[in-house]
């Protein structure tokens, strides 16, 4: 067997499903499975215990969805990557979702793993994070007793991206004035993790950045926005120098984690992410 | 008593939750096809298609897959004629040690399905999942041009 047992569960409602979440000891929940399940394996493999209880969310469709309201868009937590990459309402600024989508493992992968599994599953590496510091997204959660709390993506990942909760949606409001991009770095083989990652959204109106975001994520803290360097570019005129004068108006902390490939890095990519904004939203 | 639907037929399992759909075909029904390989999501042999869509079956619940169409590469053929992506492998030499094949046709059903005339990068995109230890993967591209082609002038003729 490639498991140790546990009893598997199946609601078909979010209600069913945060109601075992609250009373089932010692559980787990299951969204695309490519984290967990891989876990489960490692874990039984060094003989280590593993949760009695497995909740599966695969069942629940309503979490399965791309919803556009007039400017709002909200995305089911176990919505598939790959049903993000071919998602025609992902577009302007929100095209960024499937750009990241694009690079995120393999097709199989992709057709398996969830955005609520990258957001929710605490490996403080992976993707989506930064992506949604920068679209100012909201984290629909919801506790044993069915009641919503939404929480902001940026306190969610600053509090350890804890939760005793469901993540059930994630939503955030397109901006039409606004551009999007995303750069990593990762390790190829045998594991596709991000080493770098960062992400910078910003509009573009006589010739001054504005509404800039930007977003690191160094591989080891959670995505974390930097302020020192949004505080530069909002208002700034954009010359060909300001990819590289950014570099000098960055909280280094974010990027650095004591690794001097990591800082060089992670300083190429920005740079690069700030010229590529500007053409973008030129 | 779990009713999984695999390759257009029905079988009644006693499941337990923590089996994966690769434990299912193998040990359980026989369908040796699907092969086991890395067991950790890395290497693809264990592709499946589960509603058209090629996934792993090594972190797979099965009693996940209850109301889902699997199909695995002992689906493709039909009776002792193979299916043009099984020709096409053949035809063009793709096929050396035979184990990442099974998910390689697996991949590819997938992507043909949904993109008759894929171009090299569209192939590679897809087929990022499998791995190949033996061939270079230039045979196996050619042979998923050759399966387009083929299924491409086979509904021309009907």
């Amino acid at each position: 067997m490639l498991l140790n047992p546990f009893t598997y569960h199946a609601p078909t409602t979010l209600e069913e499903a945060c109601k075992l979440h609250g009373e089932l000891p010692d559980n787990r929940l299951l969204a695309g499975g490519t984290f967990l399940i891989k876990t489960l394996k490692s874990l039984k493999k060094k003989g280590m215990s593993t949760p009695r209880h497995i909740i599966s969310l695969k069942n629940i469709s309503e979490l399965s969805s791309v919803k556009k309201e007039w400017d709002m868009l909200t995305i089911g937590a176990m919505t598939t990557l790959t049903t993000l990459y071919e998602s025609a309402q992902l577009t302007g600024d929100l095209a960024v979702i499937p750009s990241v989508c694009r690079n995120i493992g393999t097709t199989t992968i992709r057709n398996m793993a969830t955005i609520g599994g990258n957001l929710a599953c605490r490996y403080t590496w992976t993707e989506f994070p930064a992506v949604m510091l920068c679209l100012e997204a909201a984290l629909h959660f919801f506790d044993k007793d069915g009641k919503e709390e939404i929480v902001t993506a940026e306190d969610f990942f600053k509090n350890g991206a804890k939760t005793e909760k469901i993540l059930a949606f994630v939503s955030m409001k397109r901006d039409k004035e606004t551009c999007c991009i995303y750069k990593r770095i990762s390790q190829k083989s045998p594991v596709d993790v991000p080493l770098v990652s960062l992400c910078i959204r910003g509009g573009f109106k006589n010739n001054r950045f504005h509404h800039v975001h930007v977003a690191v994520n160094n591989g080891i803290d959670f995505a974390r926005r930097d302020n020192r360097l949004e505080n530069f570019l909002n208002g700034h005129t954009a010359k060909d120098s300001t990819p590289e004068e950014s570099l000098h108006h960055i909280d280094a902390a974010l990027y650095d984690a004591n690794d001097d490939y990591k800082k060089q890095i992670s300083r190429a990519l920005l740079r690069e992410a700030v010229r590529e904004l500007r053409e973008a939203c030129s | 008593m779990r009713t999984l639907s695999i390759n257009k037929k029905t079988y009644e399992l006693d499941l337990q939750g923590h089996e994966t759909v690769l434990e299912i075909l193998r040990d359980r029904l026989g369908f040796t096809g699907t092969k086991t390989a890395c067991e950790d999501a890395e290497c693809g042999a264990c592709t499946v298609l589960i509603d058209g869509k090629a996934v792993l079956s090594c972190i797979t619940l099965a009693c996940d897959t209850e109301g889902k169409e699997i199909t695995t590469i002992e689906g493709l053929a039909e009776g002792e004629t193979l299916h043009p992506i099984q020709q096409a492998y053949l035809d063009k030499g793709a096929v050396q040690c035979g184990f990442c094949i099974p998910g390689m046709i697996m991949s590819t059903k997938a992507l043909l399905d949904k993109n008759p005339d894929p171009t090299q990068e569209e192939i590679e995109y897809a087929l990022d999942g499998n791995i190949c230890r033996c061939s270079g993967y230039l045979k196996i591209f050619d042979a998923v041009k050759h399966a387009a082609k083929m299924i491409k002038e086979a509904k021309t003729h009907e």
